[in-house]
């Protein structure tokens, strides 16, 4: 049985080839997420370890479990003389690594503009050379020396750069270039370059970094008089668990003898730098301080992993569904040759098995193939992503067993799976259809598939609704809308068989109008096997389903933020990054410098607003609140937050504005006062000022900006808001504004027009990616159409020969090809766009009002969508087509 | 043999030489074939399995190309005409009738009926549709699909189709081969009265002897050359002729 099942395959070809390409494809997409996130993870995982480098403690602030790293304060310098002294300490060094440090240089067109943030952090560090803390190897030029204090204007500093920086954007040592950080703009020689991390090759990843002398960094990042954290290095012989409880111990004794020093003092006469000597210091170990940074990476990796592997899980559904009805269409094909093989006295099990064989076959070729275009497609991705400047993912590939065993489990398993239902249908061939042409596989009776069906979606149509009306947790929501969305696609799909004759009728009429009878043999054969039509017109629906549903979504979100954008903000310029990313930010003196324009020309601007927020900044109740910061008092001047009750001003800076959900939530009211926790164990009491509706920009929890200089101090100026007078030019004021920030190429100057038309571009562009992965599942569809065809177009030989016969013109032929796969594809379409739009209003419903409320059809896109299914169509024709219209005729018509 | 050649043929073949093949390979299933088929008669071709019967019909109609020499079917020569006109050609001037599978079965009676017109774009003539359809016999079923019908009328179908587009000639290969004596018998009932009553030009590939006697006219291939004719025949002489040949 095996020798004559590979008889069969090898005898076959074409189909075999068909057959196998959709498993392929599948397994190709699923083995590329896990090949990239394989690398991914590596490499990160190398990043972390570099960044700790040959430490063994690190000591530094310390901040609470679930507390965002990037909010941790830094600790004053006199805590490294405390450590150093500590009996087994070979070395300690200080690090400092201040965010926002963005070297600019002027480019081909004589423009100064600054270095690009691609995403990863733009950092200044300390340069160090004490044996084995060293973070930077000086690779050309010279290490960075002192030479002068940054509050000299007149001071020109020095810097060494990473190489891969350099290399893009053609930084030449001996040469001065002007840096902008937190501090302001300051004027700097390039000394040397460096690879970070590792003396032979630079494991920056993504990162521009930018080193220099401790005091001088201090300056520029505005660390003066305090570390990021110290780095310990421990002497032979010494006892790790010994020298961390003597580190600990000294640094608990100076904490306490300095806040009793502390509270002798007057509160306003204590400074900024007694905020962060309140804070609690700690020392950990260097694999504590690596697996902490591999899960920040992890989080940014596992969004990556989560985007890649779902979209191989709509590849490998797609394929599933091709490959299914490519079995299904197969074994029908080979009924006569099968009951030739029952009448010659092969058992029905035996001929089942070989059905089933065969599947296997199949499915271990298709998943070799697949690995192999696996491991190509993610080198190519790979290489996409360092020529558009994401980072280099240097070294090979891993290949890890998980990868094989899941891919080899999916592909295998996907094909045995789609052949098991046609492989029992194949048991009950007659011995006597060998001999009889009329003899067909009947699948299950099409009223018992009505029935399913139907259930099948009444039940997710029921699961969408309630997930829609009824008031539950986000995430009881989401699991409703997301398991009824399953359910109703495949009710629609096990349905759509029943809709498909009416359906393919009304498609066709055009095309029976136009090229009538090739237009009306092509409605006739997609009509001809509902089920054959649907399930290839599913794999489509798939697709578009998830392309509408995203358009909608992406739509409605626009819709709703854009409306937002008109109603609540009432300000005329924004300064900004171009990101919201909190951490990424620019100069105080920036903010403060169109400030001061408020004063001096108070005919161009009447009011700017800095604008800066963190992540889980704040805990309130135990809990960690993303929070943002404003001057309180101009809040109303830029935009409206919809106050319900209170206002935003006159608490001064100890006012606290909450949303109304998180205050019904806490139980808050006008007035109460408020315990919220700082990193690095401070709290302090806040009022609660105003309770307010709009969330949309400022989000939830919203306080002064004086409270983030002395609780939050690493969260940089991000955003400035700037209102015009009601008489000026705005022209002028753009200008007044525009003189300030030229000096920041880094950031961007938009009007209202301006920033809408860029966050809608934002939007659009993030549709877009979706879209282009989403495309590559049609790509999968498009290639089951062809499947399906070309086995249709080989069933039919006779038929065709006939048409020819009797004079059907080859273009005729091929014509006739061509709208059938245009009426099954738009079938596919239309029940996709359906679908994706109800599952888009499902998902509107379910997600929070504040990123949606508006409801938003693109209906141009929806059309669009469906001429691109149209023309998917014909593209999968091509090659059936092409195959049907030179068949010979003569061979045709006696085709067995 | 020697055939005179009138301005009355239908269709001729001169010099026909059809080879499959080459080397030790070679068959040549038509071997300089000179033939004639006379405006509204009716010709029946006969010989032994591997005569070349059918590659005279297929060249004939302009289904295959000879290796050498022409084909003429009214005043075209079809060895100079395009695939696609030679496609037009079957279409406009041309009649089929195969020995099974002649209908395509997502399309009516009616529609298989006029295929060959549709495809052209035009209009059949409704009084010779009225016709032909009464002639064969099908005026009750012309809305059935083919697997709605017997193989009987499902072949006076495909009769009725060829007949349609009033063809220069038809070639009907084993058009009864898959039929009953008494069903085939009628579908030759009715390819014998297109001929006398219609005058349509008809050429049949067959091996039954009854059918061949319903021609005016038989040829006998044995080896891809035409070895006898016999004209106004009964089946006793077709059978004894055969059995001189040796098939």
């Amino acid at each position: 049985m095996l020798r004559l099942t590979l008889r069969n395959i090898s005898r076959r070809k074409l189909r075999f080839a068909l057959t196998t390409l959709a498993v392929v494809l599948g397994v190709a997409f699923l083995s590329t997420s896990f090949f990239l996130t394989d690398k991914l993870r590596d490499t990160f995982d190398e990043l972390a370890a570099d960044i700790t480098g040959d430490l063994d403690l690190v000591v530094r602030t310390s901040i609470d479990e679930d507390g965002e790293r990037i909010n941790r304060l830094p600790l004053p310098e006199d805590v490294l003389a405390l450590v150093a002294d500590v009996p087994g300490v070979a070395a300690a060094a200080p690090r400092i690594a201040g965010w926002n440090v963005v070297p600019l240089f002027v480019d081909d067109d004589d423009e100064l503009v600054a270095v690009p943030h691609t995403g990863a952090p733009q950092l200044g560090v300390n340069y160090s050379e004490i044996d084995g803390l060293e973070t930077m190897f000086v690779t050309s030029g010279r290490a960075p020396q002192r030479t002068g204090s940054l509050h000299d204007p007149d001071t020109i500093g020095e810097f060494l750069i990473d190489n891969r920086t350099a290399d893009d954007h053609g930084f030449m040592v001996g040469q001065t270039y002007t840096i902008s950080a937190t501090s302001g703009n300051h004027k700097f020689l390039l000394v040397g370059t460096a690879n970070f991390g590792d003396p032979d090759e630079n494991k920056a990843v993504g990162a521009n970094i930018s080193s220099f002398d401790e005091d001088t960094v201090q300056e520029l990042v505005g660390r003066e008089g305090l570390y990021d954290e110290i780095a310990v290095a421990l002497a032979d012989g010494a006892d790790d668990a010994v020298v961390t409880a003597e580190i600990q111990k000294r640094l608990d004794t100076a904490t306490a003898e300095f806040r009793t020093v502390l509270a002798a003092v007057p509160e306003s006469k204590r400074g900024a730098v007694a905020a962060f000597a309140e804070a609690e210091l700690e020392v950990v170990s260097a694999a504590t301080k690596i697996a902490e940074d591999k899960s920040d990476f992890d989080q940014f990796i596992s969004i990556i992993s989560s985007v890649l592997l779902g979209f191989a899980v709509i590849a490998v559904l797609v394929s599933a569904f091709i490959i299914n009805n490519t079995f299904s269409i197969v074994i029908g094909q080979r009924v006569r040759e099968l009951a030739l093989l029952r009448a010659l006295g092969a058992t029905g099990r035996q001929v089942s098995r070989s059905v089933r064989l065969e599947a296997v076959v199949v499915g271990i070729v298709a998943t070799v193939l697949g690995l192999v275009g696996g491991y190509l497609l993610a080198s190519l991705l790979r290489w996409v992503m360092t020529m558009t400047g994401f980072g280099e993912l240097p070294g090979a590939i891993p290949i890890r067993p998980r990868t094989l065993i899941v891919a080899s489990l999916i592909g295998i398993g996907v094909t045995v799976a789609s052949a098991i239902a046609p492989s029992r249908r194949v048991r009950k061939i007659p011995p006597v259809a060998a001999l009889r042409d009329d003899i067909r596989l009947t699948p299950t009776g099409l009223r018992r598939r009505l029935q399913i069906g139907s259930a099948v979606t009444a039940l997710g149509v029921g699961a969408l609704t309630f997930g829609m009306t009824v008031e539950m947790s986000t995430r009881a929501i989401l699991t409703a809308v997301g398991g009824g969305a399953l359910a109703t696609f495949m009710g629609v799909y096990l349905l759509s068989p029943v809709v498909t004759r009416p359906v393919a009728t009304i498609l066709g009429w055009p095309i029976r109008k136009v090229y009538r009878v090739p237009g009306r043999l092509a409605t006739d054969n997609a009509r001809r096997s509902p089920r054959r039509t649907a399930a290839t017109a599913a794999a489509l629906t798939i697709g578009l389903a998830l392309v509408s549903l995203a358009a909608v979504v992406s739509d409605s979100i626009k819709s709703t933020f854009l409306e937002t954008l008109d109603q609540s903000v009432s300000s005329d310029l924004f300064v900004y990054t171009g990101t919201f990313d909190p951490s990424v930010g620019f100069s105080d003196d920036l903010g403060n410098d169109v400030q001061a324009l408020t004063a001096d020309r108070p005919d161009l601007v009447e009011s700017a607003m800095t604008f800066r927020w963190t992540m889980g900044g704040m805990s309130v109740s135990g809990e960690g609140r993303d929070v943002a910061a404003s001057e309180l008092d101009l809040l109303a001047d830029h935009m409206n937050i919809a106050v319900q009750q209170g206002s935003e001003g006159g608490a001064g800076g100890n006012g606290l504005l909450v949303h109304v959900d998180p205050a019904a939530d806490l139980g808050l009211a006008i007035g109460d006062h408020v315990t919220v926790d700082f990193p690095g164990g401070r709290s302090t009491d806040l009022t609660v000022a105003a309770i307010f509706e709009d969330s949309t920009i400022m989000g939830n929890w919203i306080v002064d900006v004086s409270l983030f200089d002395q609780y939050l101090p690493t969260a940089p100026v991000s955003f400035v808001s700037i209102a015009y007078p009601l008489q000026a030019d705005p022209i002028a004021s753009r200008a007044a504004v525009e003189a300030i920030t030229d000096a920041y190429p880094q950031v961007l100057v938009e009007d209202r027009a301006e920033f809408r038309e860029s966050q809608q571009a934002q939007l659009d562009q993030i549709l877009s990616i979706i879209q282009v992965f989403l495309g590559l599942s049609l790509l999968i569809a498009v290639l089951g159409i062809t499947n399906t065809l070309a086995l249709s177009v080989y069933e039919r030989t006779r038929e065709l020969g006939l048409l020819r016969a009797v004079g059907m013109t080859r273009r005729q032929l091929r014509r006739m090809v061509r709208w059938e796969a245009v009426i099954i594809a738009l079938f596919g379409g239309l029940l996709g766009v359906g679908m994706g739009v109800l599952f888009g209003l499902a998902a509107i419903a379910a997600i929070p009002e504040t990123f949606v409320d508006n409801v938003s059809i693109p209906y141009q896109s929806l059309l669009g969508y469906l001429v691109v299914s149209g023309i998917f169509g014909m593209l999968a024709a091509i090659l059936p087509a092409r195959r049907a219209s030179r068949l010979n005729v003569l061979d045709a018509i006696s085709h067995a | 043999m020697d055939s005179t050649f009138t301005g009355t043929a239908a269709a001729q073949m001169i010099g026909g030489t059809k080879v499959y093949g080459d080397g030790d390979t070679e068959v040549r299933a038509l071997d300089g074939v000179d033939v004639e088929f006379e405006k509204g008669r009716f010709t029946a071709i006969m010989g032994p399995s591997g005569s070349g019967k059918s590659t005279l019909m297929h060249c004939s109609a302009g289904l295959d190309d000879l290796t050498s020499g022409t084909v003429n079917i009214g005043d075209e020569e079809l060895g100079r005409l395009s695939e696609r006109d030679l496609t037009l050609l079957r279409r406009d001037k041309v009649g089929f009738v195969f020995q099974s599978y002649n209908l395509i079965p997502t399309l009516t009676a009616e529609e298989n009926l006029t295929l060959p017109l549709d495809l052209a774009g035009r209009k059949p003539d409704t009084s010779w549709m009225v016709e032909i359809v009464e002639t064969v016999g099908l005026q009750d079923r012309l809305h059935h699909r083919p697997d709605e019908l017997s193989g009987g009328q499902q072949q006076r179908v495909a009769v009725a189709r060829a007949l349609m587009s009033r063809p220069e000639i038809v070639f009907a290969d084993e058009p009864t081969g898959n039929l009953d004596s008494v069903t085939g018998g009628e579908v030759l009932d009715f390819l014998r009265g297109a001929v006398d009553d219609l005058g349509q030009t008809l050429v049949v590939v067959t091996h039954d002897a009854n059918a061949a006697a319903r021609a005016d006219r038989v040829l006998f291939l044995a080896d891809g050359h035409i070895v006898d004719e016999m004209t106004d025949p009964d089946a006793d002489r077709i059978l004894d002729r055969i059995k001189a040949i040796g098939g």
